[in-house]
């Protein structure tokens, strides 16, 4: 079956720009989904951001300390760090770029470039360099997608919940780092 | 991900070039909506080279040279593979895992003395493949694919060769991967609704008799490359 407009306009951009703009925040659901189908740690391919204080995907890593949320890793290879894109998209030697997770990509790019926004589906491309003007944004498997999004991260906040309740109440001697939380990851959406 | 692949740092995506059927150009292109020649690039091939009989290239210019179709290398890195990606900890992964080519997918395999056996060229650490643990009738399986897409390949190219030695077309690269791409997307998709004939020919290569279903496969195989060979010679320039 023909993906979408909108899949088929992402999949064919030559620059990918909306993959390397910013980190692109994920969930336990994808995470759990990359690491168990492409045998990866999560922390060979996901790197701790600032989270803002009352983000429900805002992990703990000390019960004062300021909250984190996971992000896909970036890489470059300039020696200065510059240009630096997701690390799953794959540098094509005509200069362009495709994504390496295909199916597996998190929700967030799934859903690109639409967002609920008060129970609406919205166009929301910042950072993009594509035209999106005139590409539908209802389809079924769109409709789907978001759905699952959003039961993902109501799980997810509900995780991350727990951990955040397992930090403040613990005192280990050496301090908890991200690869804790990873850990904690896989168990919680273990089989 | 295989067994043996899963602590794997991509040895066997840096110095090896890899040498792709027009059905794993077709695959890759279409699931990742890129042209055939933002996939591969030619090289030069001598007869008897690579894993199976049927190897024999293209003929891409007035010479008696032939020539592969291989992967692009990254811009990054020359000698890695384009479609790799370097995560953290040193680990690679395939940018192009659920259609990477067959080559790809069957390594470091091949039939060796009657049985599935470890390349002699396998990249690969010690201990990484434990042959008690393979799964040898999906390998075997999976090999004897393999061996019936190049078989096709090969049959692809004769009908172009057999094309530029009537002058029926001028060679050049660019000509004859559309000429291939074409001839792989009819073949592929005319089988599609027919259960993956592919298969089948390599549930018949498990016992002895081979010979039919390989001859129907290949006869197939030069109606769709004559066909894709006459609309590209329609095709303006």
């Amino acid at each position: 079956m023909a993906a979408p407009a909108r899949v088929a306009r992402w999949l064919a951009c030559p620059r990918k720009d909306c993959c390397s703009f910013s980190y692109i925040c994920v969930s336990g659901d994808d995470v759990a989904r990359i690491a168990r189908t492409m045998a990866l740690e999560p922390w060979t391919f996901t790197v701790a951001i600032a989270a803002p204080d009352d983000a429900d995907d805002g992990f703990l890593l000390a019960a004062a300390g300021p909250r984190l949320r996971l992000a896909l890793a970036r890489v470059s290879f300039e020696a200065d760090g510059r240009g630096a894109q997701c690390a799953f998209l794959a540098s094509l030697s005509d200069g362009s770029a495709r994504c390496g997770l295909g199916e597996l990509r998190p929700a967030a790019c799934l859903t690109f470039p639409a967002r609920v926004d008060g129970g609406a589906v919205v166009l929301d491309a910042a950072g993009c360099s594509c035209d999106w003007s005139g590409v539908p944004l209802e389809d079924p498997e769109l409709e789907r997608n978001l759905a699952a999004m959003a039961e993902a991260r109501e799980r997810y906040a509900g995780v991350v919940g727990r951990w955040n309740a397992f930090v403040r109440a613990s005192s280990f001697a050496e301090p908890l780092e991200v690869r804790d939380f990873g850990r904690f990851l896989l168990d919680a959406y273990g089989q | 991900m295989s067994e043996g692949c899963r602590g794997c740092t991509g040895r066997c995506c840096y110095d090896i070039v890899v040498h792709v059927t027009p059905f794993d150009v077709w695959r890759i292109a279409s699931e990742q909506a890129l042209s055939p020649l933002q996939i591969v690039e030619p090289r030069e091939v001598q007869p008897r080279e690579g894993p199976s009989a049927a190897v024999f290239g293209a003929r891409l210019d007035a010479t008696e040279r032939r020539f592969r179709c291989v992967l692009r290398k990254s811009p990054h890195e020359p000698l890695a593979c384009q479609f790799l990606l370097h995560l953290g900890g040193g680990q690679k992964r395939c940018g192009i895992y659920p259609h990477r080519p067959r080559v790809c997918a069957v390594y470091p395999f091949a039939i060796h003395r009657g049985s599935v056996d470890l390349r002699d060229d396998a990249r690969c650490g010690a201990g990484d493949w434990n042959l008690a643990l393979v799964d040898y009738a999906a390998m075997r399986r999976d090999l004897a694919v393999y061996d019936a897409e190049w078989h096709a390949a090969a049959g692809i190219a004769t009908v172009w060769n057999d094309a530029v030695e009537a002058g029926g077309v001028t060679p050049s690269f660019p000509a004859f991967v559309t000429y291939a791409h074409a001839a792989a997307g009819t073949i592929l998709e005319t089988n599609a609704a027919d259960a993956a004939p592919l298969e089948r020919w390599a549930e018949a290569l498990l016992p002895e008799d081979v010979t039919a279903p390989l001859q129907r496969w290949l006869d197939g195989v030069r109606l769709a490359s004559e066909g894709a060979l006459v609309s590209a010679s329609a095709a303006p320039t």
